[in-house]
């Protein structure tokens, strides 16, 4: 027996252990099996297909007096199998595997060890300004002062698979070994007044071959409860430059809500690679987004748009390339929602949506319907609910994209809730738009909690 | 792999070993605050029946609340008023109304609406009350927590949510699911109230999901891609998820029947120009671009002696196609390691002095 068959007996173990009574004071089991069937044209002469069955269990026990817990000790882990039907040549997982697992989170939480503090030990994944994070260490947080909350950290990072929050870990580092590093971080939060929030973050992630060193700063103001403003942050502190900063505010009355946001992201890579020594382009962007309720209608509209800022400096003996119109980009989203209700009681939702893309390679135009139907339930949960989407969208042809036109697609989902701790979704989505291309995807979920 | 075993073996035993309640069986919504212990109406409650819009005598409240320090006592019905009654019908409020009134009067919170009614605070007058008198305004003063300290959110019916009244910032608006990111870095207490880390790892480890993207969003996502690279690369691992639809695809480097680069000219992946040599135009689809945009999903496939073939100092076919930007610290990045360097440059001591001589 090969460990990968192992590994899924004892996740069928505890499949089945799972399914037991336990009890929810103490102990949070939440398990999740999907089984995703997707098949479609590549674009490039021939169908794709693929079939994954991912489980996944988190669990959480609890120590101690039910709301004053001394001990919480969490586990979070999934097994995915790549089950088909292409050749193993095509799977990139861990050196070709079928079957993957990974463990997101493996800790226990020490509440009462030191008064005014919590210690987690094992796995864990975080989050400061500089985004989330992932380590394997120590992390002891405390509050000496009602309004000053410190936080150290520090531990081997994991492989980038196991943290990978965009923003934190754009670099193309991989999975190898020399490339793990270790990780020192510390968070300084404050909190004078409700309406003012600062904070301060240091991280560092090093080892012979790896560096990272970066600080970052934030601060939320609300100076009126119908006004907030968020600023953040991020500088190298290798290479002694600004590598991200964030402008946020928001402007809500009654039911309306405006925000405007501003960012400039440069690209981060460590220190030892080679990419550092490139030009990379920071990005600029900027986006407005406005929603309004009326009654059981939801309106909302966004709009954002993207400019790279390429070096032409950069010391190559090239010409100079029509750019400009290649540097920007922009998106805009516009939706309208309409809530159902039976009795004062939300029982689902309609609602349209539209976007578009223009910019980097291409430009699609797509509408959209969806619907969420509760069937008449005599409890307090509804025990079928429908889903259903129709969309189509428009393509147009760029020079990188192989096909463009129209496209269309549906979709239609059954959730039957046969318990309040279970549910089961299926869902089947056909799509249709490119010739001899029209195919259906399967989704097929049971999820189970005890914690409801 | 004896670690998994033992793990599956302990968390069936312990799952066994529990008595419990059956799966699911656990909700406890209960009636807010205690509510049947409330009082007894003001105005007697056959006068407020019929007659809904009577003034509530403020004095009144001394039949039941004789001194505002006393707990409340005494035979009790709820008071007849639609503001109570929804407060009532509220899930997972916890109020203290007896440590209340050793500070603040019955009218301090209930004070007679224009119709008569008796009136519930809102949210907002109870965070501004919390503030004024320099007290906490944590959640879980006044909504239910569950095991760990986590808000209750989900209670029967209803969901708890943040209001856009109450917290604009948090307030899970129109795009929330897709750009919550800010927020999650600046104030991730806030999230941490009703959320634990299981739930973001849910969509951020890219647990199969419908309902993110758009429905043949396949056929869209290199515009998006290229639009907002990070944006992907916050829920997909490109060196895994991208590449190993791309090599399914034959868009990829890796061997393999629809390998890249066949010469039927309908396998490529990257656009026409994209490797044009100096001297020529650079299109807007060149590489050096494509490569200072997104370096990160060049890597996606390419090694760095990809790029060394032709942007080392001993690159052949003399290009030596220098990828650094003019203000490039040389001297900054040999101090910091010289890792990086050698990937081109052989001799790092001659470049170490040239990188003096040019003061950076």
């Amino acid at each position: 027996m090969g460990d990968d068959h192992k590994i899924g007996l004892c996740f069928l173990l505890i499949l089945f252990s799972s399914t037991l009574p336990v009890n929810a004071e103490r102990y949070h089991v939440k398990l999740d099996t999907v089984l995703n069937m997707d098949r479609w044209y590549s674009g490039y002469e021939y169908m794709v297909e693929t079939t994954d069955i991912n489980h996944r269990l988190r669990l959480h026990i609890f120590e101690g007096t039910p709301g004053d817990e001394s001990t919480i000790t969490t586990f979070d882990m999934a097994i995915s199998s790549d089950i088909g039907p292409e050749a193993d040549a095509y799977r990139q997982w861990g050196s070709g595997r079928r079957t993957n697992l990974e463990i997101y989170q493996g800790s226990v939480t020490l509440l009462k060890l030191v008064p005014r503090s919590r210690i987690k030990l094992g796995r864990q994944i975080f989050w400061d300004a500089l985004g989330a994070g992932a380590f394997d260490g120590i992390s002891l947080q405390t509050t000496p002062f009602s309004m000053v909350h410190l936080t150290g950290r520090f531990g081997q990072t994991l492989r980038p698979n196991t943290a990978r929050f965009g923003y934190f870990l754009p670099s193309p580092v991989t999975g190898e070994r020399r490339r793990r590093g270790y990780l020192i971080a510390g968070r300084l939060r404050l909190e004078p007044m409700d309406a003012l929030h600062g904070e301060f973050g240091y991280r560092r992630h090093f080892n012979d071959q790896l560096q990272r060193e970066e600080i970052s700063a934030s601060a939320r103001v609300q100076p009126a409860p119908w006004s907030s403003n968020t600023v953040l942050i991020c500088a190298d502190l290798i290479f002694e430059q600004i590598s991200e900063w964030r402008l946020l505010t928001e402007f809500a009355w009654e039911q309306n809500r405006i925000a405007l946001e501003a960012a400039y992201l440069r690209p981060r890579f460590d220190a030892d690679s080679i990419w550092v020594a490139f030009a990379p382009a920071p990005h600029h962007s900027a986006s407005v987004n406005a929603s309004k309720f009326m009654g059981k209608i939801q309106l909302g509209a966004r709009i954002d748009g993207t400019l790279f800022q390429t070096d032409f400096d950069s010391l190559e003996p090239f010409n100079t390339a029509h750019w400009a119109k290649e540097n920007t980009a922009t998106r805009g989203s516009l939706f309208v929602n309409y809530r159902l209700s039976r009795g004062g009681v939300p029982s689902g939702s309609m609602g349209i949506q539209g976007h578009i893309s223009r910019g980097y390679g291409g430009q699609f135009t797509a509408v959209s319907t969806n619907t969420h139907i509760p069937l008449a339930n005599s409890r307090s949960f509804s025990r079928v609910s429908i889903r259903s989407r129709l969309g189509v969208a428009q393509l147009s042809r760029d020079s990188s994209l192989v096909w463009s036109g129209l496209s269309s697609w549906g979709l239609v989902g059954v959730d039957w809730r046969p318990d309040d701790g279970v549910l089961s979704q299926l869902a089947v989505e056909g799509f249709s738009g490119m010739p001899e291309s029209e195919h259906i995807r399967i989704f097929l979920a049971v999820r189970m909690e005890n914690f409801w | 792999m004896r670690f998994i075993i033992r793990l599956a073996v302990f968390i069936l035993v312990a799952a066994q070993a529990v008595a419990a309640p059956p799966v699911g069986a656990v909700l406890d919504v209960g009636p807010a605050d205690g509510s049947e212990r409330v009082c007894v109406s003001c105005v007697p409650s056959t006068r407020v029946d019929k007659a809904p819009s009577l003034p509530v005598i403020q004095s009144a409240c001394s039949e039941c609340h004789s001194n505002k320090r006393q707990p409340l006592v005494g035979p009790v019905q709820p008071h007849s008023s639609p503001a109570l009654e929804t407060f009532r019908r509220t899930p997972g409020i916890q109020f203290n109304h007896e440590l209340h009134i050793q500070t603040i009067a019955c009218g301090g919170c209930h004070a007679p609406t224009n119709e008569g009614q008796l009136a519930t605070p809102l949210m907002q007058q109870c965070m501004d009350c919390h503030t004024e008198n320099k007290m906490n305004n944590r959640c879980d003063l006044c909504h239910q927590t569950g095991a760990g300290g986590v808000l209750k959110t989900r209670l029967g019916l209803h969901t708890l949510r943040p209001t856009q009244r109450i917290l604009p910032d948090v307030f899970h608006h129109t795009d929330f699911k897709t750009n919550h990111g800010l927020q999650a870095r600046t104030h991730s207490q806030t999230c941490q109230n009703c959320h634990t880390p299981d739930e973001c790892t849910t969509c951020h480890q890219m647990e199969t999901r419908i309902g993110v993207h758009q429905g043949d969003y396949i056929r869209f996502h290199p515009v998006e891609a290229r639009h907002d690279p990070t944006s992907c690369s916050s829920c997909h691992q490109p060196t895994t998820f991208c590449r190993d639809c791309h090599s399914r695809a034959g868009l990829s480097p890796a061997p393999g029947p629809r390998q890249f680069g066949r010469t039927d000219g309908r396998l490529k992946f990257h656009p026409p120009g994209f490797t044009d040599l100096p001297g020529t135009a650079r299109g807007a689809q060149h590489h050096a671009f494509a490569a200072q945009k997104d370096l990160s999903s060049c890597a996606t496939c390419h090694s760095p002696n990809d790029c060394v073939r032709c942007h080392s100092t001993n690159a052949p076919l003399s290009l030596r196609a220098s990828p650094h930007p003019k203000r490039f610290r040389c001297g900054k990045a040999l101090e910091v390691s010289a890792n990086g360097c050698r990937t081109c440059h052989t001799d790092i001591l001659s470049l170490r002095i040239r990188c003096q001589a040019l003061g950076n």
